[in-house]
């Protein structure tokens, strides 16, 4: 695997009985959910298992009925993230990449990187900054590792889908949070593409946490230490990519109950091969 | 972008954060100059000059609300108020001056201060307290600022902050515009009601008065002053911020924007310079009337923006001008025709010209480019390269074999799959 885990581990972010009601429906339900610092996490589970909600919860889209999320920025105490406006929690070191490639299509794919750059964001300290002009050779650096040089003036919109996908990875190098969370980043992509995305994450968790989310078993396969299995808004069972996949109780979630779990626990043990 | 660099394993340098089309920038320098041909042209026409200095100034109110909607996004059908804000902080001050003259008093706040003929048929015995000051220009132009600024960044900072966007938002900005009107006119000792306020005098600044061709001069010095200010800004930091929050607000959010001070600051000054067009429509027009305060009229600048282009500061100049002009001439051919006309123009252009007519000529300069040219658009879409580029994404040393067709793609089908490989 290409990460390395702090030796001591230091938690980043702690979900303490979180619960998201819409309407009668609970899509979190009591869940309780730990990531330590450097860690590369991989949430799976069936539709509707909560997953994206709790992405939602973490970056104050959505407030949760109850619970808490505690989130630890490097050098500052824990804080809880519940009630704070989603501005606020992405300047703390949250960042996200979301569902669909979520980029400013009418900007180039330079300026859509340099507006990631970190860097103050307030009005008046954005309106002095039109005569600095720094982080070029990050810029560069990130350019590069996306393989979008050569249409740094392109329009973001005028990309492909899964350049598109690269170029948010790539604003979240930019933006350099402690913690991404990253929502299907392989979605629509060939597994050529997909292949690549996994080493990109892979590099980038060197030095951030990084909490994925993906229905697609090659691509867990080749980025996850740990997986989280959720369904129905609760932890199912966390452990490695073989230990999940064996699991009788993954196996029956995502089969039914009407089915043979000996047979299917046989087929996925035999498919790792 | 040559074919060289795209080919190269390495990206090609990149500096600037956006480049400057030297042949685009002549072009609208080109047309900056070309605005003040009227002045020359129609010098001693006093049928077309004063309708030139009119248009110039609603050019002024295009800019502000093609700042709100064309950049950012935000469809304020209340853009009048601000107008007219600054219409009648002027409009009382150009009033209160034509009074003094035909009173032959000084032109001074007092409680005897000679009274404007709407005041007097109402049976008003003086010139109210909060009006008097008005009388001096240079005060009254700094409130037609001022004021709708205010306004502007108090109502932007609740209705942001609130996150009322779209539709909802359209229809507040509306209502309030609405409310004013019926304020405005129901109120006519003090503001002359629906007929507002006629005669007024000249204007007088720094002991000149801006007449005819000194008139059109000076808003069009404002106007190219804005415009060059509104350049800059959208072509600042700040202004592709406010473009990335008309494209997707959730990552600007995600980035850790605060939109709501972005979109409060763009409105405050697309307000502040609403209420300077006010000011100058109504030196220029020399009536004050509640018109601008009406509905019809703010969606009537939306409609020069989008007919111009929505989000280019040329198209919504040229918009506004062209617009008016027609205006103007139908009135005089077919005097009820111009709602009808105007409610095709809008019907049109969304269906064959939706980016207005800079979107059309833009389509136009990059068809004739293919055509004749060597020379390709800096944003005419496709790259050379192509599809190249996919190759840097890692070195080759590091890039894994290609994934095996036996790879079974998702768990379900994973575990499903009663074969295995």
């Amino acid at each position: 695997m290409g990460f390395q885990s702090k030796i001591v581990p230091e938690e980043i972010l702690c979900v303490e009985d979180l619960t998201v009601r819409f309407g009668g429906f609970k899509a979190i339900d009591c869940l309780n959910f730990r990531m330590d610092r450097g860690e590369l996490r991989v949430v799976i589970g069936p539709n509707g298992a909560g997953k994206t909600t709790l992405l939602d919860v973490i970056t104050g889209k959505v407030r949760p009925s109850a619970g808490r999320v505690v989130f630890q920025a490097r050098d500052q105490a824990p804080r809880d993230i519940r009630s704070l406006p989603e501005q606020t929690i992405a300047r703390l070191g949250i960042g996200r990449k979301f569902q669909t490639p979520n980029i400013f299509k009418s900007s180039t794919v330079l300026d859509n990187l340099i507006l990631s750059l970190r860097s103050a964001r307030g009005v008046w300290s954005t309106l002095a900054s039109a005569f600095k002009r720094n982080g070029t050779h990050r810029i560069h650096e990130i350019l590069h590792t996306i393989g979008l040089g050569a249409r740094a003036y392109h329009l973001a919109g005028s990309l492909a889908h899964g350049e598109k996908q690269w170029l948010e990875l790539g604003m979240l190098m930019a933006q350099d949070p402690e913690l991404l969370l990253i929502d299907e980043p392989v979605a629509g992509m060939t597994p050529r593409e997909s292949e690549r995305t996994g080493e990109l994450l892979m590099s980038m968790a060197r030095k951030h946490t990084l909490l994925v989310i993906d229905h697609d078993m090659t691509f867990v396969r080749q980025i996850a230490r740990t997986v989280t299995v959720l369904h129905e808004g609760k932890t199912l069972c966390q452990g490695t990519v073989q230990e999940v996949q064996r699991d009788p109780k993954v196996i029956q979630v995502y089969l039914g109950q009407d089915r043979q779990a000996d047979a299917a626990g046989k087929a996925t043990a035999s498919s790792l091969r | 972008m040559t074919k060289d660099a795209a080919n190269a394993p390495n990206l090609t340098p990149v500096l600037p954060s956006s480049r400057v089309s030297v042949p685009r920038l002549i072009l609208v320098f080109l047309f900056l100059a070309a605005l003040f041909i009227p002045g020359q042209y129609y010098a001693n026409n006093k049928y077309w000059l004063p309708l030139y200095s009119k248009y110039m100034a609603l050019a002024l109110f295009a800019l502000s609300v093609d700042l709100v909607w064309g950049y950012t996004g935000l469809l304020s059908l209340g853009q009048g108020l601000y107008f007219g804000l600054g219409a009648y902080a002027v409009g009382y001050s150009l009033k209160l001056q034509q009074a003094a003259r035909v009173a032959d008093k000084p032109l001074l706040a007092a409680p005897d201060m000679a009274l404007p003929d709407f005041m007097d048929y109402c049976r008003l015995p003086e010139v109210p307290v909060w009006i008097r000051p008005l009388i001096d220009i240079r005060l009254a132009l700094t409130l037609a600022i001022l004021l709708p600024l205010l306004i502007s960044t108090l109502f932007g900072l609740v209705t942001f902050r609130l996150r009322i966007k779209g539709v909802f938002f359209a229809l507040i900005t509306q209502a309030l515009v609405l409310a004013v009107y019926t304020l405005v006119v129901n109120q006519q000792p003090y503001t002359g009601g629906v007929v507002g306020m006629t005669y007024l005098a000249k204007l007088e600044l720094f002991g000149h008065k801006f007449v005819m061709t000194d008139m059109y001069y000076l808003i069009t010095t404002i106007l190219v002053i804005c415009f060059l200010g509104c350049a800059l800004l959208m072509r600042s930091k700040f202004g592709k911020i406010i473009t990335a929050i008309r494209d997707n607000e959730n990552r600007v959010l995600a980035l850790g924007y605060n939109t709501a001070m972005y979109k409060t600051f763009i409105f405050a000054l697309a307000g502040a310079l609403a209420g300077l067009s006010g000011a100058l429509f109504v030196s220029a027009y020399g009536t004050c009337g509640p018109d601008s305060l009406g509905i019809a009229w703010s969606i009537e600048a939306v409609i020069w923006v989008a007919a111009g282009g929505r989000g280019t500061l040329v198209g919504a100049i040229l918009g506004a001008v062209l617009v008016n002009l027609a205006n103007t001439y139908f009135n005089d051919k077919y005097t009820n025709a111009w709602p009808i006309i105007l409610g095709s123009l809008f019907i049109g252009v969304v269906l064959f010209l939706p980016d207005g007519i800079m979107g059309g000529l833009r389509t136009l300069g990059r068809l004739s480019m293919k055509t004749f040219g060597r020379l390709r658009l800096p944003r005419a879409g496709q790259s050379v390269a192509g599809r190249k580029h996919e190759a840097s994404v890692l070195p080759d040393t590091q890039r894994p074999p290609p994934a095996q067709p036996s790879q079974v793609p998702n768990i379900q089908a994973l575990v499903t799959d009663p074969k295995g490989p």
